[in-house]
């Protein structure tokens, strides 16, 4: 009831904000200077500017999204180069600065040097619920202070990256639009979208493999709880049949080195990050499971909630279910 | 960080050379075999508990024959690589730190002084940042070769300034050189996330999810180290009465010094290799073995060893038990459980004798 009311609660901002924008800046292209430009973010913020923001600063994941419907920040930020990230890789991320490349590390200086409009970045919920937490900063902030500090130097305008992948995508699509994001980019990018949904919904009806999306170190194997990931949550929604792990917790459930081989998927989908196939392998407890004997270990990308980011990583699951085999009982 | 007491003896020296004068006391003998004794129990244990809670029954039929089932692979492939890792640990830095205390007559000294665990760390991190990935097994290597580096040039600089290897401007050039490496490491890893995150899996101590093949890597360093810090105690007794009055006993004084510092060195760095910096276990360990053998380095340093062991087994096997179906890694059980305990053993008995 609550995301159901936490959604209209988006759709009446999305469309308020959109009448707004509409109503000043609709017919004033050449007279941009007595324009206004207003956007009501997830959390129910409103922003409004002299002018449609074009110099943005944004954090690394939602920049991704950005970019891919055509709108090129001036700067990032997060925890991660964008110049070694494989979300980038068919991406132009010359003359972009990046302020930040760890989480919570901002060069104010050159942030403030390249007198940003607009900052955009994101938030987790602390629960299943959804919940954010007002006393933590958005992502990628190591504090509170640090995102006034940021705050003073442009607005932020925030996407909640929880609940349903579908909100996030609209919601990212909306302050795409709002950035002057073309409709017939989007639409496009929407189309190939539905494709890409289709292909994954028949791969995974076709296979019916158990997959586990899961990250690994020394500490552990960590396996995700899909309906707590927005994108995954989106291809459970088409079929993908995600392992449900038994382990406590928010987001993630937690299986040490010993209890490893309990955690099942006949496919394991793995973070770009931490220990990769070799490693896996090289645990007692799980080299001897289905998925790593069988090999159907691929990679796990946290592609952008956008569409041309989720078509790409949905024709590639796709691929992947295609030739996966059941070897779990 | 780091308080030196002043080289001048103290009564407490004057009790070790007593404890020698009484011979080879059956009573720490007795209590030497209670440590064997207390290592069994926790090394059992380790064997026995875990995350996954394995029965009894299956752990012994795992381990007297062996098959193909999970207990085979968690007891055989996971706990028993793991207590071996434990052990190793738990040798190298309860014997490090006693030696360290030792040479430095410093109750405060920690392996880590001479920049073992910094020169390991920054090593690790250069490692992923020039060949790109990180691999357990050539982390090992890296951490060794950095821990040697490090402490070469501390004592390299040491000898330098001063002619010979006293433990103050000893204790300075060491955490002076710990400064500089840690910068370093926070240069690069601020700048490159592939080395970050393979510094913040490796800068929490644990005994989780490693190699098993870092443990005969690492064994010979530990067991040449463990020899020297033997043959080292005799003269660690006399050191502690200072240098004048070491020397003036027949003591070589740099033969010594070196001898200690390659101890250290190389336990620290099997250690660090091994399981990343865990803390505490040098700090503490060499105190509780005070309490209960005396003074005398030749009791001190096996106390130290199988006191180290018990430590870090025991830690270890908490660890498992209170993380539901994940765990807590040693080196945040030693910090927690260890902290308070270290206080109150504190606030009990005098723990400056040195």
């Amino acid at each position: 009831m609550k995301r159901i009311a936490t959604a209209l609660a988006v759709v009446a901002a999305a469309a308020l904000a959109l009448s707004g924008c509409s109503a000043t800046s609709g017919d004033s292209t050449g007279t941009a200077t007595t324009a206004t430009w207003s956007f009501t973010d997830d959390l129910g913020k409103t922003v409004t500017l002299d002018h449609r923001p074009t110099k943005i600063v944004g954090q690394g994941e939602t920049v991704v999204s950005l970019m891919n419907y055509g709108i090129t920040p001036v700067g990032t930020f997060g925890s991660f180069d964008i110049t070694k990230d494989a979300r980038f890789e068919k991406l132009d991320t010359k003359g972009i600065t990046q302020v930040g490349t760890e989480y919570g590390s901002f060069d104010l200086e050159k942030l403030a040097a390249l007198q940003p409009d607009l900052i955009v970045a994101d938030v987790y919920p602390v629960d299943a619920k959804g919940t954010i937490d007002k006393a933590q900063p958005d992502f990628g902030f190591s504090d509170l202070a640090q995102m006034k500090q940021v705050e003073a130097i442009a607005p932020i305008v925030t996407i909640v990256m929880g609940g349903d992948g579908a909100d996030v995508i609209s919601s990212i699509v909306k302050l795409s639009s709002a950035l002057g994001a073309e409709a017939g980019t989007i639409a496009t990018a929407k189309k190939a979208f539905d494709t890409a949904s289709a292909k994954l919904q028949s791969a995974a009806e076709e296979s019916k493999v158990k997959v586990a999306t899961v990250y690994a170190d020394a500490d552990g194997y960590y396996v995700v709880k899909a309906a707590e990931d927005p994108a995954l949550d989106l291809y459970a929604d088409l079929g993908v049949d995600f392992v449900k792990p038994t382990p406590k917790g928010y987001y993630w459930g937690i299986y040490s080195w010993e209890n490893a081989g309990k955690a099942g998927g006949d496919v394991i989908l793995l973070n770009q990050s931490g220990y990769q196939k070799k490693e896996l392998a090289a645990q007692p407890t799980l080299a001897k499971t289905a998925a790593i004997t069988s090999d159907q270990v691929y990679r796990w990308l946290s592609a952008g909630l956008d569409y041309v980011g989720q078509a790409g990583y949905m024709t590639e699951l796709a691929g992947y279910l295609a030739e996966s085999k059941v070897v779990t009982s | 960080m780091t308080q030196t007491a002043a080289p001048a003896p103290t009564p407490a020296h004057g009790a070790a050379v007593a404890d020698r004068r009484r011979g080879p006391g059956r009573r720490r003998v007795g209590i030497l075999l209670g440590l064997v004794v207390a290592v069994a129990v926790t090394a059992a244990a380790s064997v026995a508990f875990g995350s996954n809670h394995v029965q009894f029954l299956r752990v012994f039929e795992a381990l007297l024959h062996p098959g193909d089932d999970e207990a085979t692979t968690i007891v055989q492939g996971v706990r028993i690589p793991r207590t071996i890792l434990g052990i190793v640990v738990g040798a190298c830095l309860g014997v490090a730190g006693a030696v360290m205390q030792g040479q430095t007559r410093n109750p405060l000294a920690d392996p880590g002084l001479f920049g073992v665990s910094a020169g390991a760390g920054l090593a690790v991190v250069i490692g992923v940042f020039v060949f790109g990935v990180a691999d357990t097994g050539l982390d090992v290597w890296l951490a060794l070769a950095g821990a040697l580096v490090a402490s070469v040039a501390v004592f390299s600089i040491t000898a330098a300034g001063s002619g010979t290897a006293s433990p103050v401007p000893l204790a300075l050039a060491g955490a002076a050189v710990s400064a500089l490496l840690d910068a370093f490491t926070s240069f690069i890893v601020l700048a490159d996330k592939d080395a970050l995150n393979a510094y913040r899996l490796w800068v929490v101590g644990s005994l989780s999810g490693r190699d098993a093949g870092v443990i005969s890597s690492v064994v010979p360093f530990a067991l040449a180290g463990l020899v020297l810090a033997f043959l080292n105690s005799r003269a660690l007794d006399n050191l502690g009465l200072g240098s004048d009055m070491a020397r003036s006993l027949g003591q070589n004084v740099l033969v010594a010094r070196i001898t200690g510092l390659a101890s250290i060195t190389l336990l620290t760095a099997a250690a660090t290799a091994a399981a990343g910096p865990v803390g505490f276990v040098g700090l503490v360990v060499p105190h509780l073995a005070r309490a209960i053998v005396g003074g005398s380095h030749r009791y001190l340093i096996p106390a130290s060893m199988l006191i180290g062991i018990a430590l870090v087994l025991g830690a270890d096997v908490v660890g498992r038990l209170i993380g539901g179906s994940g765990e807590v890694q040693v080196g945040i059980v030693l910090a927690v459980l260890g902290g308070p305990f270290f206080v109150a053993v504190a606030r009990r008995r005098s723990l400056v004798a040195l």
